[in-house]
């Protein structure tokens, strides 16, 4: 017990603010990246390969995190900041993909109208697109953020830091009340991350509502 | 015989019953329409009848027997059941969907083939066009007819349905509601059937229930409602244009008369001069009474050809059939620009003429005997 | 070039630990599959339970799964075994398949069921019958999720004792030898896109032509 209370008083909080910065860092960088490729990738030159374009992302949304990982650590190499990279990389899917989704969801009617009543197409997109799909772009970002946690975890491999190296060290060292507070600290940022970011949605609906 | 007896429907939070003591009697065979506005308790009742919804408490039998003693499923496999989003079930064919319940009655193979095969006939759709189809690939009128098959598969005695004909397009709505009267003719069939559309009501029931706020306010043949309306909610339910509404109700066959002279096809040159002297036109019929068109006597005299007279025929653009309302004839001769209409039987043979005089006179006459 | 000289220099090897990870896979699939879809169907009428383990899943989902197995391997029974990793991995396919089987069985259309209620079909001949296959493509859906994300996490149980790709991925970090743990990520990588495309052809065959006709 006195164990336990050692680690959270002492290991943890430094652990926890790692892994906080190395998320917040990739998930931000996810953001700035995937949102734009994701709008890009809606306009009308690229619209017609929407739906391969969409099929490719949904395809490489299933390679697994240790894998791209792996992939990239011989480009990258080991450390702090190639962990940021991989797990930023990772993270862009879904926002892209939500993106694209949210912008080509929106009801054709809608974009027609805001033309019809002569908006510029920069216009359309940041008075109508953009704030129409913004409850399915925070969807992406909640799911991606959930991932850039959890994988965070595995980035120790590549010595990321944060709470991974509590769990892997009670693995390696057969030490499971590490493991478990490991675990508990990362899946309680995770609800945090999605719930923090969901409030953000239900706010919006009051406020259409 | 559905018999309904003191029946009523509780729900948990409500202030007044969704049905309220109900007692009404459907005869063998016939059709009797539930309608009222939204709300009024007609949909729990039907539904009660097949113990989609159990009532509170009063009895309800079928020929004498009370449902209750009935296994629930038991019960529905002998009614036919068609609902307003017909229900088919998306991944099985037109073949399964209407194959269901036979085989739920343990029909052998060959017996459900040709059953489906005559349902499909009877609801006017190729078998071998539309047997193998998925309800996605059929228009909105062909699934209702599928879900009319369906409901018809086993041979029930009562057939459940509600607005079975919303969902579809005024004029496929038209042509459904004559089809399916015509096949009720045949297999007579006793029917509680669900509208919100007086006009619809008019239209099928033999029988019309009016409901309002869970209670019965008038249960009575259409020419009563119409004529006799109980109280003013009646009255004003049925409309002002009663009159239009008579329309739906009276069929062309209660007007129409033969008084045309018809002539055979290719008959002798001798008859034409006989019609000359009494009537204008002639209908021109073949051996087996079909009809082939009409001519125009004093064209043909004048012309000075009466020997080849059949050069002269013309065909009709329109016919009627027999179970057509004066309001399908109204339409027919406004849209055509025609004042008189052949009207056929079942079998296309001709029987007689309705004109625009004749479904005056008639409206006429049967709005003065009902008042009175 | 010399992640390739590597490739082919180890084939057998890589072979050998391809169809370990296909295997584990495979034994966890069969369990995750008569599990949760069994629960699923049991919890279709009752909302509140589904609710609460909707949630635990959800929580399961959102604990890493390296730290799964870190606890699993102290539990005893469970210890450094293939069940620990069995176990791990028919854990996170909770969400993906219960959850699908209960939405999928609610979200069939009401006219539908009702209409079969009406025509006297009995409770369990309208769940086997309608409600199932309906349900059906979501359901397939839910599993082709979770044994894509299968072969992601199986790689990690390396880590427990488990002998697959992730071996290569492991070994190669600890002994910097990154042409070994590049193989180890780019078959990873091809196993979980084969696996999709193999699910994503296997739907097309097996969902009823009714279904994804265009109307």
């Amino acid at each position: 017990m006195n164990e336990i209370i050692n680690i959270l008083l002492y290991d943890a909080p430094e652990l926890v603010l790692q892994h906080l910065i190395i998320v917040t860092i990739a998930l931000t960088s996810a953001i700035f990246l995937a949102v734009p490729l994701g709008v890009l990738l809606t306009r009308e030159k690229l619209k017609p390969y929407s739906n391969k374009i969409i099929a490719i992302l949904n395809t490489a949304q299933g390679v697994p995190s240790l894998a791209v990982i792996a992939i990239f650590l011989k480009f990258l190499g080991i450390g702090y900041f190639p962990s940021i990279v991989a797990l930023c990389l990772y993270g862009l899917l879904p926002i892209a993909q939500n993106t694209i989704a949210g912008i080509s969801n929106i009801d054709p009617d809608i974009l027609e109208s805001a033309k019809g009543i002569g908006l510029s197409k920069n216009k359309v997109l940041i008075d109508v697109e953009l704030p129409l799909a913004f409850p399915v772009i925070i969807a992406g970002i909640q799911t991606s953020a959930v991932l850039i946690v959890g994988t965070a975890a595995i980035a120790q491999l590549i010595g990321a830091g944060g709470l991974g190296k509590l769990i892997f060290t009670g693995i390696s060292q057969f030490r499971p009340e590490l493991t478990i507070i490991g675990a508990i600290l990362s899946a309680l940022m995770a609800i945090v991350f999605d719930r923090g970011l969901g409030s953000i949605n239900k706010r919006i609906e009051k406020k259409y509502k | 015989m559905i018999k309904i007896e003191g029946v009523s429907k509780y729900y948990k939070g409500m202030d007044r019953p969704a049905v309220s003591k109900l007692d009404l009697e459907i005869k063998e065979g016939e059709i009797c329409v539930f309608v009222g506005p939204s709300g009024c308790g007609k949909t729990t009742t039907m539904k009660m009848i097949n113990r989609i919804i159990e009532p509170t408490n009063g009895i309800i039998s079928i020929d004498g027997k009370n449902i209750l003693e009935f296994d629930a499923d038991e019960l529905r496999l002998g009614i036919g059941y068609v609902i307003q989003k017909v229900g088919l079930f998306p991944h099985y064919t037109v073949f399964e969907n209407i194959a269901v319940v036979p085989k739920l009655k343990g029909w052998k193979e060959d017996k459900v083939m040709s059953r489906v095969r005559e349902l499909l006939d009877v609801v006017d759709l190729d078998p071998d066009e539309n047997m193998y189809k998925y309800p996605n690939q059929l228009s909105g009128g062909q699934k209702q007819r599928v879900g009319v098959a369906r409901a018809m598969a086993a041979n029930p005695s009562v057939m459940l349905m509600d607005e079975p004909f919303g969902a579809v397009d005024p004029i496929t709505r038209n042509q459904l509601q004559n089809e399916f009267l015509a096949l009720q003719k045949k297999v007579k069939m006793t029917i509680c059937f669900v509208t919100h559309d007086i006009d619809e009501a008019i239209k099928m029931g033999d029988k019309i229930a009016i409901m309002n706020n869970g209670k019965l306010v008038q249960y009575d043949t259409p020419e009563n409602i119409l004529f006799s309306p109980i109280n003013e909610f009646v009255e004003e339910f049925v409309g002002s244009d009663r009159a239009l509404k008579v329309l739906n109700l009276l069929r062309v066959s209660s007007i129409m008369e033969a008084y045309m002279p018809t002539i055979r096809y290719g008959s002798d040159s001798s008859q034409i001069n006989e019609f000359y002297n009494n009537s204008n036109f002639a209908i021109v019929l073949n051996d087996d009474n079909k009809l082939q068109g009409y001519i125009d006597i004093n064209r043909i005299v004048e012309k000075k050809n009466v020997e080849k007279w059949c050069d002269y025929i013309r065909t009709y653009d329109i016919c009627l059939g027999i179970d057509s309302t004066l309001k399908d004839a109204m339409v027919a001769m406004l849209e055509n620009d025609m004042k008189t209409i052949p009207v056929l039987d079942d079998e296309k043979k001709y029987i007689g003429v309705v004109n625009f005089d004749m479904i005056k006179s008639h409206v006429g006459r049967e709005y003065e005997t009902t008042i009175e | 070039m010399s992640t390739l000289k590597y490739f082919i220099k180890n084939i057998d090897k890589i072979t050998d630990l391809t169809m370990e990870h296909i295997e584990l896979i495979s034994l966890a699939m069969c369990f995750a599959l008569i599990i949760w879809i069994s629960i699923g169907i049991l919890i279709r009428n009752h909302n509140k339970l589904a609710n609460g383990l909707l949630g635990v899943a959800s929580i399961i989902m959102s604990i890493p799964s390296i730290s799964i197995y870190g606890i699993l391997v102290t539990i005893p029974g469970f210890g450094l075994s293939r069940l620990s990793a069995v176990f791990a991995l028919v854990l996170y396919a909770m969400l993906p398949i219960m959850r699908n089987v209960y939405l999928a069985l609610n979200e069939v259309d009401e006219s539908i069921i009702e209409a079969a209620r009406g025509m006297g079909m009995k409770k369990n001949q309208i769940l086997w019958k309608i409600q199932l296959p309906l349900a059906f493509p979501i359901i397939f859906a839910g599993v082709r999720v979770a044994l894509v994300m299968m072969v992601g996490i199986a790689t990690l149980a390396v880590y427990i004792g488990e002998r697959n790709l992730g071996r290569l991925i492991q070994q190669g970090i600890t002994r910097t030898h990154m042409d070994m743990v590049l193989t180890g990520g780019l078959l990873v990588a091809i196993l979980a896109i084969v696996v999709d495309g193999v699910m994503a052809l296997i739907q097309k065959k097996l969902i009823s032509p009714g279904l994804h006709l265009d109307s």
